[in-house]
């Protein structure tokens, strides 16, 4: 401004004085004189103000360059507060994601499990089923902060009768790095209940579709608002030991007219607490759950661990919830033998809230609500690259790139005392990852419900592709 | 049935004690303190987390190094990897030797990933390396 302003006064003085000069033939030597130093003044006074400008621009480069202290609100100008935001500038976060696109084909439009994607009022559909933005923070060499932002299936513009849009925060946490056997963590946390929920992320997965117990048992995502402490220790100079142990919510087994949401059809899934229905996802009772994993690996490439979820569901919270786990992962070589198991008690849930027996609303054989589930999965990994697919297109198949060939069994059951419940599957796949952080899939689905009396015909092909960005 | 699965945690558990056997050694006839010292030296610049000579083990803390691998398909060099040295120093015959082991462990901010470091090889050539350098400087003291 300032400098607008004298140079609008030299403009001033050069042309509005230039009628004035015209006719100033007869005026006197002394009057030029007078104005050539007014001149020369404006002129000193412009490169002084000028010098002074590259001064301040060079320092605050310098600050910039440091990375010390992100642009504030003085970067004036609307169309530069976007660009004042410290998380765009700052070198300390991470943004970044990971999305994915099905097509499925299936033989009916049948539901192939709790959890699982379908295909629409057909039997076959493309489904963007996960964008999810993650932001990774180093606030300081102790202090971090890390989430996910999931949106599922985010080609729906607003809620509708069948299903809302879900925009959800998988997790959220803050880390405060105490040492490496103990750490603190609290936000909304990913609950290490099996090993499946810690890695559910789309590109990290050989198969498109989850594992059954990990979306009817141990409904994946499970995440819930708490705190704990995490760490690891080096008990020997190969062996590791993990763990983790948090406080936090706990489920909420009811809607708020007191029906009950743990069900055959369902298994845990509509009772997490990010589908809860208590406002903003507050608690249902005064009760918290507790839930904590110990993952020993003895040597890189194998890991056994066993996890636990203690808490209760009802509004009183009378009513415990557990859930045990056990996971494991072996690596040699190429193979890869990886699983998980789980089982439930869900005490008295058979029961409505006055301590009625209740039928099952989704049981067709009018069994009562469950109150034990279990299930487990098994799945073989193989991973190679033919040698002549490098020889033949180098830029295409690199080092980096592999196949997997993959095979998985399935199987679980959300009202144990029955057989008519139980849901198996046979999973054959092959993906080929060009970089480790990409992955095109090509699955086919053999499921079957109630393997020997009732089976369902919807076996069903999945093509998938998910990567990190 | 419980006690096969104890005894399959056992054999998993004692698998974590295995000996750094076919790791890169250097032997040398220069005596035992020497090769401890030798050794000691050859870590310089990273913090020693024990030094236990009655055992004969040395272990480093964990340094970052750069990490091997690029993040997601912008390939962004965001990705941190961490090793820690185990140096073992044993008898033998007159002189001693020094074996050295890379633990290795990888973390990177994609997605879940971000939760913690996991655990990945070593690196054959770095471990080769520091062996050499302990036996170099042991041949300079010409023992």
């Amino acid at each position: 401004m300032r400098r607008l302003a004298i140079i609008g006064a030299l403009a001033a003085c050069l042309l509005g004085s230039a009628p004035f000069e015209a006719a100033a033939d007869e005026k006197t030597e002394k009057a030029l004189e007078e104005r050539i130093r007014r001149l020369e003044k404006l002129v000193d006074e412009l490169i002084k103000h000028e010098g002074q400008e590259a001064r301040e621009g060079k320092e605050k480069e310098k600050e910039m360059k440091a990375g010390e202290q992100p642009l504030g609100v003085g970067s004036t100008g609307s169309g530069k507060l976007i660009y004042a935001k410290p998380f765009v500038s700052s070198p300390r976060t991470t943004v970044g994601g990971y999305m994915d696109l099905q097509y499925r084909l299936f033989n009916s439009s049948k539901s192939t499990g709790v959890g699982q994607p379908g295909t629409g009022n057909g039997s076959s559909s493309f489904d963007q089923q996960r964008f999810v933005p993650f932001f990774y923070s180093d606030i300081t060499d102790r202090l971090k902060v890390a989430s996910e932002l999931e949106i599922e299936h985010g080609i729906r513009s607003k809620s509708n009768e069948g299903s809302g849009i879900e925009v959800s925060l998988e997790f959220a946490t803050i880390d405060y790095l105490l040492r490496e056997p103990i750490n603190f963590r609290a936000g909304i946390i990913l609950l290490p209940v099996g090993k499946f929920n810690l890695l559910h992320d789309s590109p990290l997965n050989d198969l498109s579709d989850r594992p059954l117990v990990a979306t009817a048992i141990i409904p994946s995502t499970l995440s819930e608002a708490g705190a704990g402490f995490y760490g690891t220790f080096y008990p020997t100079r190969l062996s590791k030991l993990d763990y983790e142990l948090y406080v936090t919510q706990g489920f909420n087994g009811y809607l708020k007219n007191g029906t009950p949401v743990i069900t055959a059809d369902a298994g845990l899934r509509d009772a997490r607490q990010r589908v809860s229905t208590v406002d903003d996802g507050l608690d249902n009772n005064n009760g918290k759950a507790v839930i904590g994993r110990v993952a020993f690996s003895p040597i890189l490439g194998v890991e056994v661990g066993g996890s636990g979820y203690f808490g209760s569901y009802d509004p009183a919270s009378k009513r415990p919830l557990a859930i045990w786990a056990a996971d494991w992962t072996f690596q040699r070589g190429p193979f890869e033998l990886i699983g998980e198991a789980a089982w439930v008690y869900v005490r008295d849930n058979s029961k409505d809230l006055n301590g009625t027996p209740f039928v099952d609303p989704t049981s067709p054989a009018g069994h009562l609500l469950p109150q034990r589930m279990d299930g487990y999965y098994v799945q073989g990994n193989y991973h190679f690259m033919p040698q002549f697919l490098r020889r033949w297109a180098p830029s295409y198949f690199t080092e980096a790139s592999t196949f997997t060939g993959v095979v998985r069994w399935d199987q679980i059951n959300t009202n144990s005392e029955f057989s008519d419940t139980k849901r198996e599957r046979l999973t054959l796949g092959l993906n080929f990852r060009p970089i480790s952080d990409t992955v095109f899939k090509v699955d086919y689905q053999f499921n079957f419900e109630d393997g020997k009396n009732n089976r369902i015909r919807n076996d069903g092909l999945v093509l998938s592709v998910a990567t990190y960005f | 049935m419980i006690w096969k699965q104890a005894s399959l945690l056992a054999g998993l558990m004692l698998a974590g004690c295995a000996s750094l056997e076919g790791k890169p050694t250097a032997t040398s006839p220069c005596a035992f303190e020497q090769v401890w010292d030798t050794s000691i030296a050859a870590l310089e610049g990273v913090r020693l987390q024990k030094a236990d000579k009655d055992a004969g083990v040395l272990e480093t803390n964990w340094v970052e190094v750069e990490g091997s691998a690029h993040a997601g398909v912008m390939q962004r060099d965001v990705n941190k990897e961490r090793v820690r040295y185990v140096v073992e120093v044993k008898r033998k015959g007159r002189g001693a030797a020094a074996t050295v082991l890379q633990l290795r462990e990888a973390w990177s901010p994609m997605g879940v990933l971000m939760r913690q470091w996991r655990a990945v090889p070593g690196n054959p050539k770095e471990e080769a390396a520091v062996a050499a350098e302990i036996a170099r400087r042991l041949k300079e003291k010409g023992c």
